[in-house]
């Protein structure tokens, strides 16, 4: 039996809104889940298991029909899809009286469905998250307790993280009181990485799609294969589906480095790492102090989501305080350098480097 | 402090060359590309180092520049007197790191150690400090308006920062156009836009999480399904029902049956019937009806003959009516007595044999009757068949299952009846129910909608969220240039309350010497407007004339120089080529000038110069100077 595991699709998501590709961002969580869908047909996919967070919050009944469409067409598929913390079921959820194509199977239950599925002689726990406080834990011990009993059945479980009752009654990682169970996957959902591969019982598939800086790296999904006659994986491997990657980069500066060779040296590293990906620039480093970065043309080079400069004037502050013991420089930096004992405070120093900054700017240029 | 030899071993286009300084004013002179910068330059390495870090704009740093043209040994040795020792400062620039060897007296000290020596040695002078104040540079002023200016602004700077160079004002402006840069970039709307969606988004969970959103039309849908069934399952009923009576009915009426009484009163009749006939069944059949009054009539007729007889006798007796009469009286009176009693018998029977017959034949046809009946009744129901019991027992199975019909289709107009108010109350409900599911679905609708709204202000809100975060980041950033301004503020008045007092009292004892008395002193506490004392007024500067201005200029610089310098040490004062653009006179006066603080003060001048005149001026004035030419 071929299966296809996703979790965290977030439709509806909307993360780079104020940029001048976020309406194409916004747009990439339902593209990469119907590239999920064509790639469930091509490979012949039985089983597609989604663990929470299909939406990135309640869905109304518009987009819920948008993806039955979508999941419709691929009747061959069975899909078991659960609620995850962000679209977990509510009283007043649109998805409780939502009617799916019959080759989807949603989790309502306030415990869990157990859904069987006898073409592939299989059946799936569902476990949905709900605003009620459901004890995950005893739930899990139920469901272990009735794949003992199915012993003919390959059993796979299918649940997001609850982040929110988090310590409470859900275990901290699920996936450890689940290893030694008699189920043959734990489909596990609600983690911004995917699993390593090789860890093949309980897997997490990760973000489909990144919702931002703080998802860097591939997404994709996890798509296997499970022997019914042994009821065991066989393989498990992880397929990047998301087209964009956040990814940050650090460039270390000297004082040497002017904005020109700024701006071509972000140009060819994003050229490098991909023009689709969408970049965080972190400049470290000491700068000459009379240039001034000017990062605003940086932004136009590609999908540069924020630029970070921490670059320092290359001030010697020591230095100074030494070539100026007797005018206003020396002053100021006697005084914050010597009014406590510990590092002066960020403000402090901040305004130091402006106070600096100022003067030596507007110093007259004397020869050398 | 005073610079007493130089050795070049190779330093840019100089190689070997030594040269030797007079205690008073120094000359340098050299026409253009004679190397007089390349010997600043070699001096100034001397005492601070060849720095590769500070570069020209042309990209060519200190070391690339001064490398010897001719190959050979980098570097030299300077010698100085300071603080009344014998200093020799030797370095090779071709070592990396520098190599230098200090000595003092008798004693000679290398890198590190020298150079934390050599500080100490020159008082702290750094070479910031030789730079921006004993190195006095081209001086630009050429008009007077321009050296006012320049004037106002170093004396405003000196006050203001305790430097020449760095304005306190300039620094100040540099600032606000930072904040105001800053400031603009900030959106003051965002704020208000988050706290309003923000509480848009709170009424709206808490309507949200109104029991009357919970969607509960799964339960209405299985109601629903309920509803439906029921009602199928009624009207199936009902149906079946209906066919039961129309079967049963049809049934009775065919055989002429409205109800139950209908059918006793038949069997009613028909046992009657039967009954008829069984009772008229014997006479009927036998003579009995015939015998009887045949019997009467012939016994009344033999009576009759007999009492005829009798009478006759009784008449024909005696011949006579008499002797009849009498022998009636006697026999034949017996005899007529009993022949008439006879003959009444006789009629009497005879009447009762009338009678007797009429009656049998009338007895005869009610048999008829009841038969006839009979076999109606039983020809209808049963069919050919004889009066029989076995036939009236089947007619009356018959009737009981007519009657059990009856009984039922009664039974089942009753369950119809009870049916139809069912059926009635099951669409009045269905009806209550749409109504219910109709405002169900409205509330759906209404839920929907609000979800819709908190989606989109969620989404909203993480983007202010973005926009907030980068305000508070320039928020902090005026906050800190905020916080450069007050301290900078604070520490220029600092300095203004006391350098700013010294430097006047420095200033105006030099201005004094200088102008021979005319002008006592100077008075800056004005920020905008310097003036000149002369004891008795107060005269604007800009009104003295351009050489009392270039007077006041020097006496001013040399003032910060001594300011520097504190009591420790006096410093040489270099000039490099500083009265490139000053007109003879001009420069006739300021050296004079410059002769007099010279003298006066034991300071050693070094002026580097490309033009002839400044010794032909000094001599003229008679100041006494060494000439060095390169």
């Amino acid at each position: 039996m071929r299966f296809i595991h996703i979790s965290d699709v977030n439709i509806g998501a909307d993360p780079d809104s104020d940029k001048s590709w976020g309406k194409e961002r916004a747009g990439d969580f339902k593209e990469t889940l119907e590239r999920v869908v064509d790639r469930a047909k091509e490979i012949d996919c039985d089983l597609l298991l989604i663990s929470g967070n299909l939406f990135c919050h309640q869905p109304v009944t518009s987009e819920l029909s948008e993806i039955n469409l979508l999941f419709s067409r691929i009747p061959a598929t069975q899909i078991v899809i659960t609620a995850g913390s962000r679209d977990r079921l509510r009283r007043n959820s649109s998805v409780r009286n939502f009617k799916w194509s019959n080759n989807v199977h949603y989790a309502l239950s306030d415990g869990h469905d157990s859904i069987k599925l006898p073409a592939l002689h299989t059946v799936v726990y569902a476990l949905s998250l709900s605003d009620k406080k459901t004890d995950i834990g005893s739930e899990l011990l139920k469901i272990k307790e009735e794949a003992k009993e199915e012993k003919d059945y390959v059993s796979i479980l299918v649940m997001g993280e609850d982040k929110r009752h988090g310590s409470s009654p859900a275990p901290e990682e699920p996936e450890e009181s689940l290893w030694d169970s008699e189920l043959t996957y734990c489909a596990l959902g609600g983690k911004g990485e995917h699993t390593e591969p090789g860890r093949m019982k309980c897997a997490y598939p990760g973000y489909l799609s990144p919702l931002g800086m703080e998802n860097p790296g591939d997404h994709g999904m996890l798509t296997g294969d499970i022997s019914i006659a042994s009821k065991r994986i066989l393989s498990l491997e992880f397929v990047k589906m998301s087209r964009v990657s956040y990814i940050p980069i650090r460039i270390e500066i000297n004082e040497g480095v002017g904005n020109a060779e700024l701006m071509r040296t972000v140009e060819n590293e994003i050229k490098r790492r991909g023009e689709e990906n969408i970049y965080k620039l972190r400049i470290t480093g000491k700068r000459n102090p009379e240039t001034e970065f000017d990062l605003s043309p940086l932004k136009k080079t590609g999908r540069i989501e924020d630029i970070v400069d921490e670059t320092e004037p290359e001030y010697d502050f020591s230095k100074l305080f030494e070539e100026h013991t007797d005018d206003i420089i020396g002053f100021y930096i006697g005084s914050v350098m010597k009014d406590s004992e510990e590092e002066p405070q960020r403000l402090e120093k901040k305004a130091m480097y402006y106070a600096v900054d100022a003067l030596l700017a507007t110093e007259r240029r004397s020869e050398r | 402090m005073k610079l007493k030899s130089l050795y070049i071993d190779g330093f840019g286009k100089f190689e070997k060359r030594s040269l030797e300084f007079g205690d008073g004013f120094n000359v340098i002179y050299g026409h253009n590309e004679a190397g007089k910068s390349t010997m600043h330059s070699f001096i100034k390495a001397m005492l601070f180092g060849l720095s590769k870090r500070r570069s020209f704009p042309d990209g060519v740093d200190e070391y690339e520049r001064f490398e010897p043209w001719g190959g050979g040994g980098f570097g030299g040795s300077l010698e100085l007197l300071s603080g009344g020792n014998t200093v020799r400062i030797k370095r090779d620039f071709k070592k990396s790191p520098e190599d230098i060897e200090l000595t003092v007296g008798e004693d000679t000290f290398y890198g590190e150690e020298a150079e934390k020596l050599l500080r100490e040695l020159l008082s702290g002078l750094t070479e910031k400090a030789y730079r921006n104040t004993i190195s006095i540079g081209q001086l630009k002023t050429q008009t007077e308006k321009g050296a006012h200016k320049e004037l106002s602004s170093l004396i405003k700077n000196i006050s203001g920062t305790g430097s020449g160079e760095l304005s306190y004002d300039a620094a100040i402006e540099y600032l606000d156009r930072k904040k105001r840069a800053f400031e603009e970039q900030i959106d003051e709307e965002a704020a208000a836009g988050y706290s309003r969606r923000i509480g848009r988004i709170r009424n709206l969970e808490r309507e949200l999480s109104d029991p009357k959103y919970d969607n509960r039309l799964p339960e209405y849908e299985e109601i629903g399904e309920g509803l439906k069934e029921k009602l199928s399952a009624l009207s199936g009923e009902k149906e079946k029902l209906s066919l039961r009576i129309e079967k049963a009915e049809g049934t009775l009426s065919e055989n002429g049956f409205s109800d139950l009484r209908s059918i006793d009163e038949y069997e009613k009749e028909a046992q009657s019937c039967y009954d008829e006939y069984r009772r008229l069944e014997k006479t009927a059949k036998g003579l009995k009806r015939i015998i009887l009054p045949l019997i009467l009539l012939i016994a009344g007729l033999g009576i009759a003959a007999l009492s005829g007889r009798l009478l006759y006798l009784a008449c024909t007796s005696e011949g006579g009516f008499r002797e009849a009469l009498a022998y009636a009286f006697g026999k034949a009176f017996k005899a007529g007595l009993c022949g008439a009693a006879l003959a009444g018998l006789s009629a009497v029977l005879s009447v009762s044999a009338a009678v007797v017959f009429v009656s049998g034949k009338r007895k005869l046809s009610g048999f008829e009757r009841a038969e006839k009946r009979l076999l109606e009744i039983f020809d209808a129901h049963i069919g050919d068949t004889d009066v029989s019991s076995e036939a009236l027992c089947g007619l009356k199975e018959r009737l009981e299952e007519f009657r059990r019909l009856q009984r039922a289709s009664e039974d089942c107009r009753a369950e119809l009846s009870e049916i139809n108010g069912e059926l009635l109350k099951l669409h009045e409900d269905r009806e209550t129910f749409k109504e219910k599911l109709d405002r169900e679905e409205l509330l759906r609708r209404e839920a929907e909608s609000k979800l819709m709204e908190l989606n989109s202000l969620k989404a909203e809100v993480s983007e202010l969220r973005r926009v907030l975060d980068t305000n508070s980041a320039l928020k902090e950033k005026v906050t800190a240039v905020e916080l450069a301004e007050e301290k900078l503020l604070e520490l220029s008045q600092k300095i203004k309350s006391s350098v700013g007092i010294h430097l006047n009292r420095t200033a105006s004892g030099l201005i004094s010497e200088i102008t021979g008395g005319a002008y006592k002193s100077i008075d800056s506490s004005d920020d905008s407007r310097i003036y000149l004392s002369t004891g008795r007024k107060l005269v604007p500067c800009d009104k003295v004339s351009a050489g009392t201005m270039d007077q006041i200029y020097l006496a001013v610089r040399l003032s910060a120089v001594k300011l520097m310098e504190g009591e420790k040490e006096i410093f040489p004062l270099i000039f490099d080529d500083s009265f490139a653009l000053y007109d003879d006179d001009r420069l006739k006066r300021v050296l004079a000038a410059l002769g007099g603080f010279s003298k006066g003060e034991k300071r050693q001048l070094i002026a580097f110069t490309c033009h002839g005149r400044e010794a032909e001026f000094l001599r003229e004035a008679g100041v006494s100077f060494k000439l060095i030419e390169l």
